[in-house]
């Protein structure tokens, strides 16, 4: 049986710019991060990694939010071995109603302060550690 | 309840994931946060302390309903600060937030109802 990573973080974001900046600030508090810039590479990353936290743009070239949650809703991972889900979205009012409120848990409207991201990611890794992070 | 610590938060919701994202949003923002993940714990986290707000996911298999009638009959005055996840309920709460939450929001609506 393939052992599964575990990592603290993936950061999913079609604007490199963001994806840089938000893997970087999370790297410098300590946290493992992993990085995709469209749905379909998020999707490779989450069918052998655990991460405790995923960030996820949802308007994607290729396959946008919406698809990869779809297709991750339809994996039916155990409770321990789902992360906590946060779009992160300039569009919230729009986008948010239309979310599945058991799968994602928040949203964060962008632009959003990088600090304060930064600290409630890492306030939920460190809650699910020992739970996350299980091989 | 003007006795209360104004940064204690009661989380009942069965959905771990969500309260570790409240956990760690309200901790984030100085609040002291007590979870309980069905509506037994929060009868018993609600026996043994007192708190400035309650979040209470109303969709929780039979326990959201049980919850609000408990809270109804016997604590309305912890019913009055009581902000539930789902579209909106016919008793005397603080207020409603939609899920998925709003992260904006959720630390706007908690810190009123905490203040009161």
């Amino acid at each position: 049986m393939k052992t599964r990573k575990a990592v603290n973080v993936l950061v999913v974001d079609d604007d490199d710019e963001v994806r840089t900046m938000v893997c970087a600030a999370l790297t410098r508090a300590d946290l493992s991060c992993d990085h995709a810039s469209h749905g379909e590479a998020a999707l490779e990353h989450l069918r052998d990694t655990d991460y405790a936290v995923v960030l996820l743009d949802l308007r994607m070239p290729t396959l946008d939010g919406a698809g990869v949650l779809r297709e991750f809703q339809l994996w039916g991972r155990s409770n321990d071995r789902k992360p906590v889900i946060l779009v992160v979205t300039a569009f919230a009012d729009r986008e948010a109603p239309l979310l599945p409120g058991d799968l994602v848990q928040a949203v964060i409207r962008k632009p959003f302060d990088l600090g304060e991201l930064v600290a409630i990611v890492s306030g939920c890794v460190n809650a699910r550690r020992g739970v996350a992070v299980l091989p | 309840v003007s006795a209360i610590a104004p940064k204690t938060i009661l989380i009942i919701d069965d959905n771990e994931q969500t309260r570790v994202f409240l956990g760690a949003t309200l901790a984030r923002d100085g609040y002291v946060v007590t979870e309980a993940g069905d509506s037994a714990a929060a009868v018993e986290a609600l026996k043994t302390g007192a708190f400035a707000a309650i979040l209470l996911d109303f969709r929780m298999p039979h326990d959201g309903v049980a919850m609000i009638d408990y809270l109804s009959e016997s604590m309305p005055d912890v019913l009055a600060h009581t902000i539930v996840f789902m579209p909106s309920v016919n008793r005397p709460i603080w207020g409603v937030l939609p899920k998925p939450i709003d992260a904006q929001a959720l630390l706007l609506t908690v810190g009123a109802c905490a203040a009161q």
